[in-house]
């Protein structure tokens, strides 16, 4: 030391110092490929080219099994679609039953988020809007409200599941066909409001309704006394949350966009009825509304079964909301069509309507309590979680339900039945410690979770080895050495340097056009092409029993695990004419051109014609002859009396009628001066010329070789022949016009 | 018998868009704005003689009004600029300026303001973008920009929901000029470094044909045109020759028809794309130095080279429709010149109005000048000169908005220049 004297402040100082370097240095190690994994991560949410659940080390979150594909039969689809029919429809129902499973925010909305990140539950309330047709005054209608129930709905729930029945708001429709009080009743609306709830020992103002409370007791079926309130100041609510919120920085804002892809997700399958409607200004604490109206004019019912997505309108317009209002503009030179992309931005409830009759529960809780059994069941001990916690005065629940916390519960749930399925009862809390080395390797930060939920992610991997297995296959950018400790596992991560982001997959994908592959624009019509798998590593025996002991060991080979299963060679082939990319389906397809490409016998004939010392009949002869040889290329003097017979039997009907005797007896006699042809094989030729052109006479098998007849190569060729293409062009059109057909 | 083999490059270079390829050379000729031709002290005097005579000869000035300049951050030349004619009238006039790596896409809206609207960069940092050009998307109404390059990537992005939605690999070189068939939106013709142009079909991925070959040029091709009817294909390069190419031949038209149906997804045969070695007509005369820009103007062709002029000229006699040419015909008939200053470097294209009401073209000291062309005798032909004391950088290229009522120049140190017709 080179001070033996550091007053206690000074190392105070100098220690935070240190810390403060040290975390300075563990961000900017980590901070790069962190954030590009969140980016990733977030796109996977929006739109997937995978699910987790099908890999193969993730089998523990695909729910779903096989068992029944075995005793599927194409006939009990007709069956299960009959037993799923509702029974036909009773003339009149007195009883609508109004069943609101979720509040959809679109993550990407920046005004709606901050409802999301604090609030796993809003509360929703419907009323009944009566307007009452006034005689006197047209212009004046009397509006009346009354609730007739709310129920807690999860925002953006992960799944898509069904409230129970139990929590069904009805509506009594018996006197409504009918005018009441002699006062016609001109419109029955359903008006929906979303709150934002709150627990009760909250200190910001209560402004609750006496009606509203009451109602909300007999309408929860359990008759929870949780007290809800409006909370108007959302800046407060994010303020509380810092300080008595859970510790996980990175939980919360990842978890609310993976939330909203799944929902939305969840949603694009079902059938769905949408409406659009504007909202009327009634209370103050709501905070998005809309309204349905029940029955037309002429007392048709207007609402039918089935679900709904019902688009929000944000009502309170308070000032501080200012800034949270803005948002980019949006600059595409495509207008946004209003009517389309309302259904996108608002935020969205859902909900399911039923008529029926009074004490029948329908065939919709039949439907419920077997499908959805698991996801009822989970719902109903969700609410008695939270009403336990109520009644203890638990201080922890003043924090408002999280969605983390939602999933914390359906993690544990989980968890418990793989721990059921191992055996090993102990390891009901794994706990994983991070190790973070960085600083060329000799410091390190230890983070501890008691999840096995991918840091990065935020995927609920399940088991450890498929958590291990994740980071090391989908987190490149890092090293991950797994360490098994008595007490958990540690995990130490590094910056992995040798990390190129270079491509190693198929050059295709790359080459194609942009949706063609991974496309993220839903399915995309591609043509089967078989690939040969080059290498395909030994997969062990155990890797399938998914051992820890498989991600000790093996640390060397594993480079680059894309690389292994790559399928076809890494090379991409271009057409030699036009150096447009091979696909792979035409890899069978010879682009190659001959040594006698179009172009060049055309250009050879044009040539030709531009000779002016060579008379009409030489030149056909000499055309004819350029061209043969062109394409049967003759290569020693001993060959060119094969070829000159076979050049006579193809075009002795072409010499014959256009009587170029002359001219190809002329040619000969050259070949003869320039030594490449004996005289008397001269002599041989022009009688096998004689015999052949003695046959032939007859006029219509004279013009069986167009496109090498004389009087075409005479005549100027301006443009290549390209019969061939040609040819494949008509192809293309005929083909299109039998498909129409 | 010796036959010159096609010219054209079959080394591809190894692009793809995620990735960073190992360092390639750039193709830096224009950056660096080779001045052919030139020498440093005759500039400076030919900049002062310009200027004398160009105040005394041409009184007229005003037709256009300087409104606004802006500077892209990039500082690297701007090479391409194209007005969206696509657009409705209602609505601002929209032009793409291109240049280094970058795309990018502006409004014009009332009183000078330029708005830029959005901001595209390559992920390839060595990509040097030379030209843009508009369509429109047939099916859904979205405009698209179509931008190519010195890495001969043609991409297509479609402003509307901001994504490059379709690139082209196949030119062996650089791409200097992108141009759309002015009926058929879908056909794009490009002209590369590789001495050759190629059509394609946008819609199908198809590469239609191609234009290179024993007849074709033996150069760069520098600029190409459609005529107004789509029939005609003007294009020059560097060989100093013009060559009207044929887009109306039956063999052409199967090849389009066949293109509109083939379907990539599921047709496992590549698509016969037609080549085509013999233009209709070709000549040397005109130019005696690289022609870098070519247009139609009716059945006449203005054209220019880097010798300070753009001359309109018509192939064949005086007399001969632009139909009715011999095969081997070699006449041109010179219809008149329109003479400019201090434009001696390659690669300055001028810009016709949709309306071919004014001709445009910029020098190497940030001028521009204006013609009106419903008189081109040269004797009555005016012409304007527009300069402002701080644009003096060599103006690559000018564009007119639909209308003809605003000129918006581009220039090497990446500012773009607006300029708002005068009421007359």
């Amino acid at each position: 030391m080179p001070r033996p004297k550091k007053s206690d402040r000074q190392k105070k100082d100098d220690i935070s110092v240190d810390l403060h370097q040290d975390r300075e240095e563990f961000l900017r190690a980590f901070e790069k490929p962190t954030q590009i994994y969140r980016f990733l991560r977030a796109r996977h949410c929006i739109s997937p080219i995978f699910l987790h659940r099908s890999l193969f080390y993730m089998q523990d979150r695909c729910s779903r099994t096989n068992g029944r594909r075995k005793l599927f039969r194409v006939n009990d689809l007709l069956k299960s679609c009959q037993s799923k029919l509702p029974e036909p429809i009773p003339p009149h129902y007195n009883q609508l039953k109004i069943l609101v499973s979720a509040f959809c925010i679109d993550p990407g909305v920046a005004n709606e988020n901050y409802l999301q990140k604090k609030y796993s539950d809003v509360e929703t309330e419907v009323c009944i809007r009566k307007s009452l047709r006034c005689r006197r005054k047209d212009n004046e209608s009397q509006q009346t409200e009354d609730l007739i129930g709310s129920m807690e709905v999860p925002v953006n729930p992960k799944s898509s599941r069904f409230p129970h029945e139990s929590e069904a708001i009805t509506l009594n429709t018996d006197d409504m066909q009918c005018s009441r009080d002699g006062q016609p009743v001109k419109t029955y609306t359903l008006v929906f409001r979303v709150f934002e709830t709150q627990d009760e020992e909250s200190e910001s103002e209560m402004e609750s309704s006496d009606l509203e409370m009451s109602d909300t007791e007999t309408s929860d079926g359990d008759g929870s006394g949780k007290k809800r309130k409006r909370e108007h100041d959302p800046a407060a609510v994010s303020l509380r949350n810092l300080t008595t919120g859970t510790r996980r920085s990175t939980t919360n804002d990842d978890t609310k966009s993976k939330d909203g892809d799944r929902s939305s997700v969840a949603s694009g399958g079902r059938k769905s009825r949408r409406f659009s409607n504007s909202a009327v200004p009634s209370e103050k604490t709501a905070i998005y509304e809309a309204e349905l109206s029940i029955f037309s004019a002429d007392k048709e019912t207007l609402l039918v079964d089935g679900e709904y997505e019902l688009s929000m309108t944000r009502k309170l317009p308070d000032e501080n909301d200012y800034k949270r209002n803005a948002t980019w503009e949006a600059l595409d030179g495509g207008r946004n069509i209003e009517a389309l992309s309302a259904m996108n931005n608002c935020p969205l409830l859902k909900f399911s309507l039923k008529w029926s009759e009074e004490g029948c529960s329908g065939p919709l809780a039949g439907l419920e309590s077997s499908t959805s059994e698991p996801d009822a069941k989970r719902m109903r001990r969700r609410t008695n979680k939270n009403l336990g916690e109520d009644a203890s005065g638990n201080p922890a629940s003043n924090i408002p339900v999280f969605p983390v916390d939602s999933v914390e519960y359906r993690k544990s749930k989980l968890l418990k039945k793989s721990n059921l399925n191992r055996e090993d009862g102990n390891q009901t809390k794994q706990v994983v410690f991070y190790q973070f080395i960085y600083n060329s390797e000799t410091q390190q930060q230890t983070e501890a979770r008691d999840d096995l939920y991918c840091p990065w992610c935020q995927l609920n991997c399940i088991t450890l080895y498929s958590l291990v297995k994740h980071l090391k296959v989908c987190h490149p950018r890092f090293n991950f050495a797994y360490v098994p400790q008595e007490n958990g596992s540690s995990i130490e991560v590094s910056v992995n340097e040798c990390y190129d982001s270079s491509y190693c997959g198929n050059p295709q994908f790359i080459f194609a056009q942009p949706g063609m592959a991974f496309s993220r624009r839903g399915p995309v019509r591609r043509i089967q092409v078989t690939d040969t798998l080059v290498y395909r590593p030994k997969r062990e025996r155990h890797n399938l029993n998914m051992d820890l002991n498989e991600l000790l060991e093996k640390e060397e080979n594993e480079t680059s695990p894309a690389a292994h299963y790559a399928a076809g060679h890494h090379r991409l082939y271009f057409h030699s004419e036009t150096v447009v990319p091979i696909r792979p389906c035409e890899f069978d397809v010879d682009s190659e051109e001959e040594t006698d490409p179009e172009w060049l016998r055309a250009h050879t004939t044009k040539m030709l014609d531009e000779f002016t010392d060579v008379n009409d009949g030489e030149k056909p002869i000499m055309k004819l002859w350029n061209l043969y040889i062109m394409k049967h290329s003759c290569i020693a003097d001993a060959q060119m009396l094969s070829t000159c017979r076979e050049f006579l039997n193809q075009y002795t009907t072409l010499i014959v009628k256009h009587s170029l005797r002359r001219n190809l007896l002329l040619h000969f006699v050259t070949l003869v001066d320039f030594g490449v042809l004996k005289a008397s094989a001269l002599c041989s030729l022009m009688d096998h010329f004689d015999e052949l052109s003695a046959g032939v006479e007859a006029p219509d098998q004279l013009v069986q070789n167009g496109t090498h007849h004389p009087n075409n190569a005479t005549t100027s060729i301006t443009e290549p022949d390209m019969a061939a293409k040609l040819k494949q062009l008509q192809e293309i059109i005929e083909n299109d016009g039998m498909q129409i057909n | 018998m010796e036959v010159e083999s096609p010219n054209i490059n079959p080394k591809v270079q190894d692009e793809n868009e995620d990735e960073n390829d190992v360092p390639k050379q750039v193709i830096s000729t224009k950056d660096e704005n080779p001045a052919v031709n030139e020498t440093g002290p005759a500039q400076k005097s030919k900049r002062g003689k310009g200027k004398s005579k160009i105040s005394k000869k041409l009184p007229a000035k005003g037709l256009f009004k300087c409104t606004n300049s802006l500077k892209e951050d990039h500082g690297q030349p701007l090479f391409g600029v194209s007005f969206c004619h696509q657009t409705s009238k209602d609505e601002y006039p929209m032009f793409a300026s291109v240049g280094s790596n970058r795309i990018a896409v502006y409004e014009c809206r009332d009183d000078g303001y330029i708005k830029l609207l959005q901001a595209y960069s390559d992920p390839e940092s060595e990509e040097n973008f030379y030209s843009c050009t508009w369509t429109v998307d047939s099916t859904s109404g979205h405009p698209l920009l179509a931008v190519a390059g010195s890495r001969g990537i043609i991409r297509v992005l479609n402003v509307s929901t901001k994504q490059c939605i379709k690139h082209y690999i196949g030119h062996g070189n650089a791409v200097n000029e992108l141009k759309f068939h002015p009926q058929m939106p879908q056909i794009l013709v490009s002209a590369s470094k590789d001495h050759s142009l190629r059509v394609w079909n946008i819609k199908t991925d198809v590469l239609v044909c191609m234009f290179s070959g024993v007849e074709g040029h033996r150069d760069e091709v520098l600029s190409c045109d459609f005529n107004i009817f789509g029939t005609k294909i003007i294009s020059c390069g560097m060989d100093h020759s013009l060559k009207i190419w044929n887009f109306d031949g039956e063999d052409l038209k199967s090849a389009l028809k066949a293109s509109e149906l083939y379907k990539p997804n599921s047709n496992d045969k590549p698509f016969p794309t037609l080549h085509f070695h013999n233009p209709y007509f070709s000549t040397r005369d005109i130019h005696k130095n690289y022609v870098d820009c070519a247009r139609w103007f009716g059945d006449f062709i203005l054209s220019k080279s880097c010798e300070n002029c753009i001359v309109c000229w018509k192939p064949g006699s005086i007399n001969c429709g632009l139909n009715q040419l011999k095969p081997k015909e070699s006449n041109v008939t010179v219809l008149s010149r329109l003479e400019f200053q201090h434009c001696d470097i390659w690669y300055m294209r001028f810009a016709i109005d949709y309306w071919h009401k004014y001709l445009a073209v910029g020098n190497q000291y940030g001028k521009t000048f204006i013609w009106e062309l419903d008189h081109l005798d040269p004797a009555k032909s005016k012409c304007f000169t527009l300069s402002n004391i701080r644009c003096t950088t060599t103006i690559r290229q000018t564009a007119f908005s639909k209308d003809g009522n605003i000129l918006i120049c581009v220039c090497d140190d990446s500012t773009i220049w607006r300029w708002d017709l005068q009421g007359k």
